[in-house]
């Protein structure tokens, strides 16, 4: 009896092995890393530097373009949350209403933006946003000249131009998500209120909006753990300027290694964006739980 | 009574007006990136600027199709070297989702099906995986590729891709091997098979939905990675498609014409194969959000 659960036991952690060796090379050793490196003042990735503490963090913390690279993920973040899942929740209810014609085809076609690599519509976007780009030409095509910008070169523009270039890409997958949930609801339930003289409009708001909490409070927190990633469109678009106004925590933190070969400080960034995932993920955890 | 179900009818007449407008008024938003890069990839670089479209079909060009896959665009002697970065972007991706999967399903028929010391702690030891971003790890990674000596090989990605994806593999799979049902597993044990011999014949089989929706969902995180390919890969020639993207873009005064061909010719095997899966797609995408 004993010798079985052995051979079981033995079976478990063979089958498990090379997860763990992966997990532990890869991910493990080099969180403990970042850990360790944040400590040092680093110049170059292969030589061992000075200790210095915490000394990396005090830097950090008085830097302005630090809080200014927080302020602007913060800021991205809050408004692809709200922009996305509005856009997402009309889109649903009204795929899921069923009502207009082509209904399906607009569903693969909004999904279609998700699928592409961030780089690609970030250079793309880019040019669209160029001062002699797509938005500028048709703005002076439709005679409103005035309204033309040098939208990524011009500090008041350019990080809400990323934000719509997120919007673009990422709505079709927010609704995607909410249409699953829609699709849950018995469509009993809408024949029942409508006899009770409920309309339309009642219906959504009193029906299928509640029900779409849920499934919006699970998006809200990947939409801020995503909003708090963010890199590859910035990095195209605009590198984090004008005068950092684009910067985001990702985008200081590239630059502060392998521009200005600041390893051990480029790490104390990294651990303070491990610090904000981790509170957002056990966030995350704990909404489902409950839920 | 009628009054009212005139108001119903008008109503929901209003209602469908806005939902045209919204939703065509979105499609059209969706494609005008796409039909402008492909009419931006049809022209002669004198004719970018001029209009947004082009005037005429005389315009129409497909030189720069030719020029992309011969690698040299003639002005200025820009050089794209699509073919290989296509060649790098799928050997990294084929590898790396194979090598997932095998990885994942072992580990998750054991922290499903078997009994060890340690299992459930194990398993939300690897879950952990999936909360740190690329970003965080990406300097570490860096050194270790380099004591790996796999620095300036298509590994040093190829490796660290597995690692991060292994968490949601796992968690996937552990889930769904956990529905099936003991019995089936007991009674092909008293048959005498071994754990291998029930993986491949009774798991595996039964896991079709599973096995799809990570395979995309793995593919398209891997094709599309983009920052830790920024750090790892320093030479060209083995730039992945989004290195290479970012480069013919980056590149000093690149004309618009020349990326916008880039680009197109880089998206055409992911829309067609979107459009053949995409319902696999849909699920596959979504899966590590909401099956909670």
């Amino acid at each position: 009896m004993k010798k079985k659960v052995f051979v079981n036991n033995l079976e478990g952690y063979l089958l498990i092995l090379p997860a763990l060796v992966f997990y532990s090379l890869f991910i493990l050793y080099p969180l403990f890393n970042v850990f360790k490196s944040s400590t040092f003042k680093l110049n170059t990735l292969s030589q061992q530097g000075s200790f210095i503490g915490l000394l990396n963090y005090s830097e950090l913390f008085k830097d302005s373009i630090f809080w200014r690279a927080l302020l602007n993920t913060s800021l991205y973040t809050v408004a692809i949350i709200f922009l996305i899942n509005f856009f997402a929740i009309v889109f649903a209810v009204i795929i899921d209403r069923g009502k207009i014609r082509g209904n399906y085809f607009l569903r693969v076609m909004f999904f279609i933006p998700s699928i592409l690599p961030p780089v690609l519509v970030g250079a793309a976007f880019k040019r669209i946003f160029a001062p002699f780009g797509a938005l500028n030409m048709i703005l002076s095509g439709i005679g409103l000249s005035v309204l033309k910008h040098n939208w990524l070169g011009e500090p008041s523009w350019a990080l809400l131009a990323i934000i719509i270039t997120t919007l673009w890409q990422c709505a079709g997958w927010n609704m995607v998500i909410f249409l699953a949930r829609l699709k849950e609801i018995p469509r009993e339930l809408y024949e029942a209120a409508s006899i009770d003289g409920a309309s339309e409009w009642g219906i959504i708001r009193k029906i299928k909006l509640p029900l779409l909490k849920e499934a919006l409070a699970i998006l809200i927190v990947l939409n801020i753990i995503g909003g708090f990633k963010v890199f590859d469109l910035v990095y195209v678009m605009t590198g984090g300027g004008p005068a950092h106004k684009t910067e985001v925590l990702t985008s200081l933190l590239y630059y502060q290694a392998f521009n200005f070969h600041n390893y051990g400080y480029a790490s104390s960034i990294a651990v303070v964006m491990l610090v904000i995932m981790l509170l957002f993920s056990w966030l995350r955890i704990k909404g489902t739980l409950k839920g | 009574m009628v009054k009212n179900r005139i108001k119903i009818n008008q109503d929901s007449k209003a209602l469908s007006i806005f939902e045209y407008i919204v939703m065509y008024g979105w499609l059209v938003l969706v494609l005008f990136p796409f039909i402008w890069m492909i009419s931006l990839s049809l022209r002669k670089t004198q004719a970018v600027f001029k209009n947004l479209f082009f005037q005429s079909f005389k315009e129409i060009t497909f030189e720069n199709y030719y020029y992309l896959f011969k690698g040299e665009f003639p002005y200025r002697k820009i050089q794209v070297f699509f073919l290989n970065a296509l060649k790098n972007s799928f050997v990294v991706t084929a590898i790396t989702v194979i090598v997932i999967l095998i990885i994942a399903i072992l580990a998750g028929y054991a922290f499903s099906k078997l009994k060890f010391f340690g299992r459930s702690a194990g398993f939300y030891f690897i879950l952990a995986g999936m909360m740190v971003p690329v970003q965080v790890i990406m300097l570490p990674l860096f050194k270790i590729v380099k004591i790996f000596g796999i620095q300036n090989t298509l590994l040093s990605i190829i490796f660290p891709y597995i690692a991060i994806g292994l968490p949601l593999s796992i968690f996937l799979f552990t889930g769904f091997f956990k529905n099936i049902p003991d019995a089936l597993i007991e009674a092909a044990r008293i048959e005498g098979a071994n754990n291998i011999q029930i993986l491949l014949k009774i798991i595996i089989p039964l896991s079709k939905p599973v096995i799809g929706a990570n395979v995309i969902f793995q593919f398209m995180f891997n094709w599309n990675e983009f920052s830790l390919a920024l750090v790892l890969l320093q030479k060209a020639n083995l730039y992945t498609l989004p290195l290479e993207i970012t480069k013919v873009q980056g590149q000093y005064m690149t004309p618009w014409n020349i990326f916008a061909t880039t680009a197109m010719a880089a998206i055409v095997p992911i829309i067609i194969i979107y459009l053949i899966f995409q319902k696999q797609f849909v699920s596959g995408l979504t899966a590590g959000a909401i099956k909670e």
